[in-house]
């Protein structure tokens, strides 16, 4: 191993994030938006004892046009490309403006974004995202003494 | 001469904003309880009529399309159910409802709808008379 390798490999240890990244999925993706308008959806969002839920409609969301991912410096971002194929019709009329759907979130420290899980029904997507450990509510033990 | 008209909406329930609007108000658009009117797509190839309208949220037993009197009606209720402690609220329960008079020439016998996605889509297909054909050129 060179000095130079030796080098690059202690400062990735000390800066993770500083490491230049491989070319993923996501950075495909989003190169794609900047050719493509985007629309923001309506959301819904809980919190629950055990975890934070979104929902965000999304019509003409499947599991093979949309795509969620989680970035520790970027949060959640939810990206869906819903155009149908129209086989050969042609538009007679118009009130939709063909659109991605584009959400970006940035999550707290206390939810644990790596166990993400994410599902689409019905046009709706729900992310659902655990709390740490630490974050998570307890019932606290009552000791009674007389 | 009249003028063939695909597609018609009903005068009373045009649609108050276009979709890129209705995003970005999505609050305003959706208030509990408001009926509103979805907005649409229509497209047409040779042998039928689509309508295409977002619904997302919408079962399929929560769908009604119905035929009558020359006029196609669309309702549909869409239900929220909270999982917890809300914090943001955009979404709603609303009702949607719309209607448009449908052209002579289509095949009211076979019109028929499906959701799929959060997205609707109600198929008219034409009749034989209304679908174009090549008209065969005699030799004089």
């Amino acid at each position: 191993m060179g000095i130079n390798q030796m080098v690059q490999k202690v400062k990735s240890a000390l800066s993770p994030h500083e490491t230049p990244r491989e070319p993923v999925a996501k950075d495909v993706q989003r190169e794609g938006l900047s050719h493509r308008p985007v629309a923001t959806p309506p959301v819904d969002a809980y919190e629950s004892d055990d975890e934070w839920i979104l929902r965000a409609d999304v019509p003409g969301a499947r599991p093979d046009n949309t795509t969620v991912w989680f970035d520790p410096r970027e949060g959640l971002t939810v990206h869906v490309q819903p155009h149908p194929p129209l086989n050969g019709k042609d538009a007679l009329f118009r009130e939709y403006v063909p659109a991605d759907w584009y959400y970006a979130v940035q999550l707290p420290d206390w939810l644990d974004g790596a166990r993400a899980e994410s599902s689409v029904a019905n046009g709706v997507l729900t992310v659902r995202v655990p709390k740490q450990a630490h974050a998570r509510t307890k019932s606290i033990p009552i000791s009674f003494s007389n | 001469m009249a003028t063939y008209t695909p597609m018609q909406q009903r005068r009373d329930q045009r649609p108050e904003q276009p979709r890129e609007a209705a995003r970005e108000q999505p609050i305003q658009q959706m208030k509990p309880g408001k009926r509103s009117t979805p907005p649409v797509d229509i497209y047409e190839n040779r042998d039928e009529i689509m309508l295409v309208a977002d619904m997302p949220g919408t079962r399929r037993e929560d769908l009604d399309v119905r035929f009558a009197n020359d006029t196609l009606t669309v309702s549909a209720t869409r239900l929220i159910s909270p999982q917890g402690t809300p914090l943001v609220q955009e979404l709603a329960a609303t009702e949607l409802l719309r209607s448009f008079l449908v052209p002579k020439g289509i095949d009211t016998a076979n019109i028929n709808a499906e959701l799929k996605n959060g997205v609707m889509r109600v198929h008219l297909p034409k009749s034989e008379a209304l679908k174009p054909r090549q008209i065969t050129v005699n030799a004089g």
